[in-house]
């Protein structure tokens, strides 16, 4: 699958915008993700390891519900957004 | 704050310097007047703030030899128990108000203080309790109309030209969290305009008022952040209308579903 992230997440990420990963639902390339990034891990996740609440995510353009699983299986051309609603600065 | 070349064009101050010292004397009154700094307000209370609307009214011409300082005085009030926030900065020189100021700010509860992500929610208590009571409206006061007026009235005219300009969100636009900068608003839009002032369509040799007559106001609407690297398409309609030059810009994501961002609507006056 295809992670790609917001701008206001790019620092975290060494400034990559794009991650392509062999995981098979979202939850392992979500993991994948973090364990290539740990600094994303507490930019995107809160302390009980759910997605904090200004983080969106999008499957192929939809929109996920927020405590939607995260079991979902995706396939190699599947996209995942995440979208940052707003920021604080 | 005295006057320096970098503030003027040959017409008048820049809009986007008027915005960033409003940005500057909002951060002067939550010192001076709730004692805070924005980045105690942040680390602190876990607050933050975001411009969602802009009314930037020039009420006098105002060149750079006509004074040497500029003096501005600056309000906050809140509204709808802290859920928004109004910054009205009334710019003066040489003892004539100059211009005007209105940020519509929506108070955020920052979630994170490294990533700076938040959502919207009202004014800490803590600090809702310092404004003094004058600066406080219990009553649900109208919403600004103006903008959303003048566009339903624009609706009614045909443009004389339509522009696209893509852009890109550099790290110079934004702020702290790399989200940008309502200050950058003028400046995001003015490719759009100063193509079509500089190159405008057969019989419509008035649009070049955008670039020699000044800026009367600019009424703009935020609606959703742009981040740093983002790419975007500026849409922008010229309009000549009997008494005065309009530019409508629209700020569109270039990804995705191309949704509408920020709307900004520039008026010029019209040559003597």
């Amino acid at each position: 699958m295809i992670i790609q992230l917001p701008g206001a997440l790019l620092r975290f990420a060494n400034y990559q915008r794009e991650f392509q990963y062999d995981s098979t639902t979202l939850k392992t390339g979500l993991d994948s993700l973090m364990a290539q990034n740990p600094a994303l891990k507490s930019a995107l996740l809160d302390r009980k390891g759910k997605i904090r609440s200004a983080h969106l995510l999008f499957i192929n353009g939809d929109q996920l519900d927020r405590g939607s699983s995260t079991d979902r299986a995706l396939g190699a051309h599947d996209c995942v957004e995440i979208v940052t609603a707003i920021a604080g600065g | 704050m005295p006057f320096d070349t970098s503030m003027f064009s040959p017409v008048q101050i820049q809009p986007r310097r008027l915005l960033q010292l409003s940005m500057s004397g909002w951060a002067r009154w939550l010192s001076e007047h709730l004692s805070v700094s924005f980045p105690s307000m942040v680390s602190k209370h876990h607050a933050s703030a975001v411009v969602a609307g802009i009314e930037l009214e020039y009420l006098e011409p105002l060149r750079f030899l006509d004074a040497d300082i500029l003096q501005v005085r600056v309000g906050l009030s809140a509204r709808r128990e802290g859920s928004i926030l109004d910054l009205v900065l009334d710019y003066s020189a040489s003892a004539k108000s100059i211009a005007c100021v209105r940020l519509v700010v929506i108070p955020v509860h920052v979630e994170d203080v490294e990533s700076l992500s938040a959502l919207p929610q009202k004014l800490p208590d803590e600090l809702l309790a310092r404004f003094d009571a004058d600066e406080v409206a219990d009553e649900v006061a109208a919403e600004p109309r103006r903008m959303r007026e003048e566009l339903r009235a624009l609706r009614k005219e045909k443009p004389a030209c339509e522009r696209r300009t893509p852009f890109t969100i550099h790290r110079h636009m934004c702020e702290v969290a790399d989200q940008w900068s309502f200050i950058e608003l003028p400046g995001l839009v003015e490719p759009g305009r100063e193509a079509i002032c500089l190159d405008p369509p057969p019989r419509f040799d008035e649009l070049r008022a955008g670039v020699s007559q000044r800026l009367v106001r600019i009424d703009a609407e935020l609606r959703r952040p742009f981040f740093a690297f983002d790419t975007g398409i500026l849409v922008t309609r010229a309009y000549v209308l009997p008494s005065r030059i309009v530019y409508v810009h629209e700020l569109r994501s270039a990804r995705g579903r191309n949704h509408r961002h920020a709307t900004v609507i520039e008026q010029f006056e019209v040559a003597a």
